[in-house]
């Protein structure tokens, strides 16, 4: 009788085991599910000073289309709004808006980013979209767009900036790939 | 009534042994996960670790840009505050009183777009040169760190305007660090 009631209890304390057992594997499998999940959704890490420093010094570049009178030339931004615009207009010198920033934003962004072989870089993606916010949906449009290089992996680094062109703003993004 | 009572008690034994072992042995496979997945967490911080450094060190950098001694001061050409006076660089290169001015072992501002022009920058020379050395107290000043900034200047052709190019400014030193 007593034999008995001592395997009882043993097998009890044994339950008692198994349930603590199952109960900190479910926590642990829980907790590894929200870490993973959570460190995917943080898209900060993909945030680049050097990027973002980049871009800004891009904004500012003076390009040589003069848009009213000689001497007046367009940064990179007011040229990016101008060829989103007025995608035909002409600079003083001749070539249309679109053909001029085409041509100075590629030989900034070849002269900045090496890519290719012999560079920690793979390729680069520079987009520039208008962005308006209407009451139940987002207008979104391309003014430019430039691609170099395989930029399809996922090890990447990237930013963007914004200037107010109204009624809505340009959205000017690069992302450069490794 | 005895001898059924013993034999029932041992296998109820090797069956709780057998539980506990298979327990355990899980506990030891989840203790193993948990270990590679956080060295390769940790890893990862690492990395971060150095990134974030790295982003601190091109801020600071930067910050040289923004200098009294060096910036572009009108702010409606230069909305980031990150452009230097290339005028303001070159009289700077010239008086070497200011070497010892932002506490660094070498301070370098290299042209990047436009390509034209190659060596070391003048008062007379540029925009036909690549580079403005500031500061070079030592061959030895170890890796530098640098940022975008924009050159700016005075372009006295077609009645004069102001024109901002690509730079990029390459630091090394205590006044960093």
């Amino acid at each position: 009788m007593r034999k008995r009631i001592r395997n009882k209890k043993g097998q009890e304390e044994m339950v008692g085991f198994v349930l603590i057992v199952v109960v900190v594997a479910i926590i642990m499998v829980v907790f590894l599910g929200i870490f993973i999940r959570s460190s995917k959704s943080q898209d900060y890490k993909l945030q680049s000073v050097d990027v973002h420093q980049f871009l800004t010094s891009l904004m500012e570049y003076t390009t040589d289309c003069s848009l009213t009178y000689e001497g007046d030339y367009a940064d990179m931004s007011e040229l990016i709004a101008e060829c989103y615009a007025n995608p035909g207009k002409k600079c003083l010198s001749g070539v249309t808006d679109c053909q001029a920033l085409n041509s100075t934003l590629k030989g900034i962004l070849d002269a900045s980013w090496i890519v290719g072989e012999n560079s920690a870089y793979t390729g680069y993606v520079f987009n520039s979209t208008y962005q308006e916010n209407l009451t139940s949906f987002i207008v979104k449009k391309q003014a430019i767009s430039v691609l170099k290089g395989n930029c399809t992996g996922k090890s990447f680094r990237g930013d963007e900036v914004f200037f107010s062109n109204p009624p809505g703003k340009i959205v000017s993004s690069f992302r450069v790939c490794f | 009534m005895n001898s059924y009572c013993a034999r029932y008690s041992k296998r109820g034994q090797l069956k709780i042994q057998e539980m506990a072992f298979v327990l355990v042995a899980i506990m030891v496979f989840f203790g193993i996960v948990i270990l590679v997945f956080f060295s390769a967490y940790l890893s990862g911080m690492k990395n971060d670790v150095n990134t974030l450094a790295e982003d601190e060190a091109r801020q600071i950098v930067r910050k040289i840009a923004s200098s009294p001694e060096l910036t572009w001061a009108d702010k409606a050409t230069c909305g980031s505050g990150a452009c230097i006076d290339v005028d303001k660089a070159l009289i700077m290169k010239e008086r070497k009183s200011y070497a010892d001015f932002w506490n660094l072992d070498y301070l370098r501002i290299d042209r990047i777009y436009p390509t034209t022009g190659t060596g070391e920058c003048t008062l007379g020379g540029y925009p036909n040169c690549r580079t403005i050395i500031l500061v070079n107290k030592t061959d030895s000043f170890g890796a530098t760190s640098s940022a975008y900034v924009s050159l700016c200047r005075w372009e006295t052709a077609n009645g004069g305007y102001v024109k901002c190019e690509i730079g990029r400014i390459y630091a090394s030193g205590n006044g960093i660090k």
